[in-house]
């Protein structure tokens, strides 16, 4: 699949890079800045989260990642791979259940093996084991419309991560859920990352979220759209290595700081 | 238990529901019923059971009221005997009775004609015309609407025209259906196929370009390609409204069976209609009308009861959390 085009540029361990993104939006004719001059690298392993008020275009960073809207200036590159069309090197997981409501469970899985597994049986067995590592395996034969919104999500991820791409998209995949459930979806998809090595990009409005999940987050200032800040957090993983401790002082310390920083992005007329 | 009151709940509803299924054809039956029979209510004209001195009347003749009053005055002027008579209602109502008679009478009635057709038999050729003209309207219509819907260019090639094309009334091509396709079903099936085939295309395009676009992204994501996209996500997530509209076009296609079914060697139940209605047997017309609207009724039950069984994923059932 000719989904990315070969650059010689090269540094080692970068897994995705923003270099020069800058995206501009025709409104009735009307230019509008939506991203500007975003510069911004995220290593293999990784677990980054971008954070920004809503309009600052988190979500059209994502999906020019995802190659399903187009860059104006620079680009994405996937380990030095011009992005210009979504391809199986970078699976996305979005905020609407996005499952195919006509397949069930397992089908819905076995969508994105097709070219790798041709023969039919094969590919059940394989989107079998997916279904089951996110612990859905007694529901492989339900439609998405029988299950809740976090099992949507779920079978959503390992839908994405069956084709085994190299980086996990995530736009605001818990948004919907209620706060019960996305706590649980949140370990979830530690236990997730943790397990298979694979770098996640977590797009999220809340900021707890990106505190508690993140290596490191990019906080988004919008009019227009540019990256304001790349703050690793330190704040050990105490829970099993996996999730923050929430309620610690740490995570006040850095949760506070980086509101302050969202707050100071936000004009005062937004 | 909080279930079981939700269920109680739910089969409350669907009794009021059923009763109101009823009631919608119990209410127009009660009322057509009333004004059969009640006297007075409605009943216009007058029924002649005697002509007394009036000349030109006869026996179960229908005359309007107040003519039969003034007919009725002047034949006491002369010294003749006064014409006797009850209300009645005009022959274009016959009461129910009348109707389920001829309902009865209609099959049972053999054709007066060897040319002529039984009526189980004209029903069974209206039937058949529908289903050809509709199957060559989707055989065609289906995968155009499909395609525009689903690439703009062959939209912008295809519609415009068809957008004009359906404007031409169906029953304006009857004598041309005539002259080329001859005077047998031919032209009938061409007449059902140009009033659905227009409609059917643009209703189609609209439904498929409805389609959310967050399935077609999804399945970008997962490495489709264009035939893959066509295929696996397109034609799957449009088919429940697809067939939802196919229902809907099903009955405009009975619409134009009357038109259909009048040119080249008349034929099937709306001819009967037509025939019935010159001889002034209205209860026939009546007893064809509530065959039409029975097998519309069923034939559509029917489908909407299929239609489950074809996209079982609409159905909800309870999952876990």
């Amino acid at each position: 699949m000719a989904a990315v085009e070969t650059q010689m540029l090269s540094s080692s361990s970068v897994k995705l890079a923003f270099r020069d993104l800058g995206k501009t939006f025709f409104v009735q004719g009307e230019p509008k800045l939506a991203l500007q001059n975003i510069n911004a690298e995220i290593r293999t392993g990784e677990f980054v989260s971008i954070v920004g008020a809503s309009g600052c275009g988190k979500s059209t960073l994502i999906r020019i990642a995802a190659g399903l809207e187009q860059a104006s200036e620079g680009g994405v590159y996937v380990e030095d791979n011009l992005v210009i069309k979504p391809g199986q090197d970078r699976g996305m997981v979005f905020q609407q259940f996005s499952l195919f409501p006509w397949l069930t469970v397992k089908e819905n899985v076995m969508f994105g093996l097709q070219d790798q597994c041709p023969d039919k049986a094969r590919r059940g067995e394989k989107a079998l084991v997916w279904v089951e590592r996110v612990g859905l395996g007694e529901f492989v034969d339900y439609y998405p419309n029988q299950l809740s919104g976090g099992m949507q999500q779920r079978v959503a991820i390992a839908r994405a991560l069956a084709p085994g791409p190299k980086v996990l998209l995530m736009d605001e995949p818990f948004a919907a859920l209620d706060a019960q459930t996305r706590g649980r979806m949140q370990r979830h998809l530690l236990e997730i990352w943790r397990n298979l090595n694979i770098t996640v990009v977590f797009i999220t409005h809340d900021l707890e979220e990106a505190v508690l999940l993140a290596d490191k987050i990019f906080v988004l200032a919008p009019k227009p759209g540019r990256l304001v800040a790349t703050l690793p957090i330190d704040i050990p993983r105490t829970k099993d290595d996996l999730e923050r401790d929430k309620y610690g002082p740490e995570f006040e310390r850095v949760f506070k700081k980086i509101s302050a920083l969202l707050a100071d992005s936000v004009p005062l007329d937004h | 238990m909080a279930l079981q009151s939700h269920a109680s709940f739910v089969v409350g509803r669907q009794d009021k529901a059923r009763l109101l299924t009823m009631g919608s054809f119990l209410l127009p039956l009660l009322l057509w019923a009333a004004v059969s029979y009640v006297p007075g209510l409605w009943q216009p004209l007058i029924k002649v059971s005697t002509p007394g001195g009036v000349a030109f009347y006869q026996e179960g003749m229908l005359v309007e009221k107040d003519q039969f009053q003034i007919q009725a005055q002047s034949a006491l002027e002369r010294g003749d005997a006064a014409p006797t008579g009850s209300p009645a209602n005009p022959v274009y109502l016959p009461a129910p009775h009348e109707v389920a008679a001829a309902l009865y009478t209609s099959f049972t009635t053999p054709p007066v004609r060897r040319s002529e057709m039984w009526f189980h038999q004209s029903i069974w050729h209206s039937v058949t015309i529908i289903f050809w003209g509709f199957l060559y309207s989707c055989l065609l219509g289906v995968p155009l609407g499909v395609l525009c819907g689903a690439y703009k260019p062959v939209s912008q090639l295809a519609e415009p025209f068809i957008e004009f094309a359906r404007y031409f009334p169906a029953p304006a091509f009857g004598a041309l259906a005539v002259a080329i396709l001859g005077i047998h079903d031919a032209p009938k099936v061409a007449i059902i196929f140009i009033g659905t085939f227009f409609q059917m295309v643009l209703v189609i395009a609209n439904t498929t370009r409805r389609l959310d676009t967050r399935y077609v992204e999804a399945a970008l994501t997962l490495g489709a390609n264009r035939l893959r996209l066509l295929w696996q996500v397109v034609v799957p997530g449009i088919l429940p409204d697809l067939y939802k509209d196919l229902r809907i076009l099903l009955g405009w296609a009975w619409t134009y069976l009357i038109v259909a079914e009048l040119i080249g060697t008349s034929s099937g139940i709306t001819w009967f209609i037509t025939q019935q209605a010159r001889y002034k047997n209205f209860d026939m017309v009546f007893a064809a009308l509530i065959i039409l609207g029975l097998i519309g009724l069923l034939s559509d039950l029917l489908l909407e009861r299929m239609g489950r069984r074809l996209f079982p994923w609409q159905e909800k059932r309870l999952g876990g959390s």
